[in-house]
């Protein structure tokens, strides 16, 4: 019995679902692995039906893997899974969400403290910033 | 519904962005810019990992930068488009650096990244990470109120009316709904190729890159010509340690290690063009040298660095301290030893990185076809058989200004055809007709094309193989009817890449028939049974569409100044 990390994903179709729902998932642990790989792991073996952005920059550069992670903006493409590990992840907070864990991240985007710092001027037009950012 | 533009643009990479601020300086046009993700988070631009070339060095010359970029290209490049890229790379560099693209300074200066990584002659390649250089394309194209930018968009068909392309049919991914765009030019920048093989630096950790390769298709069946379909740029793919993405070239020089197969032995000395380190390292593997992993690596531990300047390169090559996170990942994560010098870098060649082929241009960015114009790596003919490293950055701006000038000027003397209804009808059902209870998933179909691509269509090529690749098309082609999308119509991506298969499948084909073609081994295009290049071969090879039926022949390569052996 290999083993898997437990994954409780947010599940919301605004366009007929009346609520959010959560469903919890088993994908099996490898060495390395990272959590948006492991959402991908769901959506190719156990749900095809959950929505999240699968575009990857493969360099913690691009954010479009922003999602809550037991309730921490947090960049999955960069967090690492430990064997056993059970995690909550919900969609970017401050964001509308279109379907399950994929947002509308309008025409900016808040990035966590400190890289933040590093990419203003090119990465953040602070004039129209909006949005509740990252805790 | 339809949505009537004056220009539109598919694909808000760098190619199309710049199209779009260029088309905008016209004021009495509205440009509708149309992106699969979200702008500036996706796509290639910005995972670009910062090589651009442009002449800054004073011993450097146009000129110079002409003749690199023909030679490495073996001679297949259209001369005319090579003169565009190195005369107008500098202007189009400042132009980024004045949007706030960051261009790394060493010391008050631009930074030189060491020209035996690209082959140039002189120093050349400065560095702007492509997530910088993209949110600077995205910051002007705020600037511009004319520019209407949809994100989650997909075009799914180009309208064209004898001989003009007049609109496309776009699936807003976000809400599902099918809607047509009526529009006076189009300029297709909808990017490469790279999800067709297993192995691509276009897809990360195998998550999508945004290149599926829907462009050429697109191109293809409102009757475009395509030219170099055969030409894939390979780099090596990294096996070990994990997720140290970057070239493994640049990885040596950088680093001076060595390039060993399993018995350790060194078997190849850079400098060396990209096609040449492909080859080397496929040979090694083939011929039972390779390591348990399926691949050769690079000894950091005969390098002459210390550990702690060795970690600095590596970092670099990641990206420097916008990806410190990642590094310390991968010391934290995937490496028993923490002391880079102690590190075999793992790869295998024939990880799809570029292609150097599409659709056929001129120096306007004009097709065969009225109103649809090209550009970036959709686009073919810049870079001929092989690209030099740091000129796709490169490439995307020059010809996006030009694409853009010249659609903008296209679509203020044109007027408004309207796609025929019965055609919009049709495309709409096929889109929807893919929600049936059972049938054969995209990502299926998709798994299947990346293995006998991999297989039959990489680093080396014969005649056998190719023909195994066509069985196989013709077998998954088959199967297109039965072809399913799972759940509802908002963001279904298992209904995108429903929609992206059949396309991509026409793409395999278009570049297994040109491989077939060109019997000769020229640049990225190595033919294990036709291992010479022969001069009777200096042409490009040409699909078109002749009814319904796919069409391969050749056509003249365009030469200014430069001829074979000058």
């Amino acid at each position: 019995m290999g083993a898997y990390v437990r994954l409780k994903i947010f599940r919301y179709d605004p366009s007929c679902d009346l609520a959010p729902a959560y469903a919890t998932y088993e994908v099996p642990w490898t060495g390395g692995l990272l959590l948006l790989q492991a959402i991908k792991y769901v959506r190719d073996n156990l749900d095809e039906t959950l929505a999240f952005r699968d575009y990857c920059c493969g360099c913690s550069w691009c954010f479009s893997c922003l999602m809550m992670v037991d309730g921490k903006g947090t960049r999955t493409c960069s967090r690492p899974l430990k064997a056993g590990e059970s995690l909550l992840v919900e969609p970017m907070r401050g964001f509308p969400v279109i379907k399950d864990l994929a947002v509308d991240f309008g025409l900016m985007i808040t990035t966590p403290e400190g890289t933040f710092r590093k990419m203003e001027g090119t990465m953040v037009r602070k004039e129209k910033a909006k949005g509740t950012g990252v805790a | 519904m339809i949505v009537k533009t004056d220009v539109l643009i598919i694909g808000a990479g760098g190619a199309g962005a710049r199209a779009a601020i260029e088309a905008s300086k016209n004021e009495k046009l509205r440009i509708l810019l149309l992106n699969q993700g979200p702008l500036g988070r996706s796509g290639l631009t910005s995972m670009a990992n910062g090589g651009m070339q442009w002449v800054s060095h004073p011993e450097d010359s146009f000129e110079d930068h002409f003749r690199d970029v023909v030679r490495i290209g073996c001679y297949l490049n259209e001369q005319n488009l090579v003169e565009c890229l190195a005369r107008e790379a500098p202007e189009r560099a400042e132009e980024l650096i004045a949007w706030g693209a960051k261009v790394f300074m060493e010391g008050g200066r631009l930074f030189f990244t060491d020209p035996r990584g690209s082959g140039a002659s002189h120093p050349r390649g400065h560095y702007i990470p492509g997530v910088t250089y993209m949110a600077a394309l995205k910051g002007e194209l705020e600037r511009h109120e004319n520019i209407f930018i949809r994100e989650d968009s997909l075009a799914t068909c180009l309208f064209a009316d004898e001989g003009r392309v007049i609109g496309a049919s776009v699936l807003d991914i976000r809400t599902g709904e099918v809607f047509a765009v009526q529009s006076k030019a189009v300029v297709l920048a909808a990017g490469g190729l790279g999800e067709l093989f297993p192995h691509s630096s276009n897809t990360p950790f195998g998550l999508r890159g945004h290149a599926s390769g829907m462009g050429y298709a697109l191109a293809y069946h409102a009757g475009a010509e395509l030219i170099d379909m055969e030409m894939v740029q390979f780099t090596g793919q990294q096996l070990y340690p994990p997720w140290l993405l970057g070239n493994p070239a640049l990885l040596s020089i950088m680093c001076g290690g060595e390039y060993r197969n399993a018995l350790g032995k060194e078997y190849m000395r850079l400098p060396q063009p990209r096609d040449v380190i492909q080859r080397l390292a496929h040979r090694e593997i083939k011929e039972g040298r390779g390591t348990p992993r399926g691949g050769v690596y690079i000894d950091l531990s005969v390098s002459p660095l210390p550990s702690a300047e060795i970690e600095r390169q590596l970092q670099k090559a990641l990206g420097g301290d916008i990806a410190r996170e990642r590094w310390n990942l991968i010391k934290a994560m995937s490496v028993d030893d923490p002391d880079p010098k102690h590190w075999k870098v793992e790869f295998t060649p024939g990880g799809a990185h570029f292609f150097m082929g599409g659709v056929r241009i001129n120096e306007r960015c004009e097709t065969n076809l009225y109103g649809l114009f090209a550009a970036g790596e959709v686009a073919g003919g810049v870079h001929g058989a092989n690209r030099m490293g740091g000129n796709a950055l490169t490439d995307i701006v020059v010809f996006g200004r030009r694409a853009g000038k010249y659609a903008a000027e296209y679509a203020s003397r044109a007027e408004w055809i309207a796609p025929d209804q019965g055609l919009v009808r049709q495309e709409n059902e096929r889109l929807h007709g893919f929600f049936r209870p059972d049938g054969v998933s995209g990502r299926a179909v998709r798994d299947r094309i990346g293995s006998f691509m991999a297989e039959y269509m990489g680093v080396a090529r014969t005649e056998d193989e190719m023909k195994k690749a066509l069985s196989e098309i013709a077998s998954l082609k088959a199967e297109l009817p039965r072809l399913r999308a799972p759940g509802g119509k908002r963001f279904n991506l298992g209904w995108v890449e429903a929609i992206e298969v059949p396309h991509m499948l026409d793409v395999a084909e278009m570049m297994t028939l040109s491989a077939l073609s060109r019997r000769e081994s020229r640049g990225a295009h190595f033919r294990e049974d036709f291992p010479d290049t022969d001069p009777r071969w200096l042409k490009h090879t040409r699909v078109r569409k002749a009814g319904t039926a796919m069409q391969v022949d050749t056509a003249p390569v365009t030469i200014t100044t430069l001829n074979p052996g000058g």
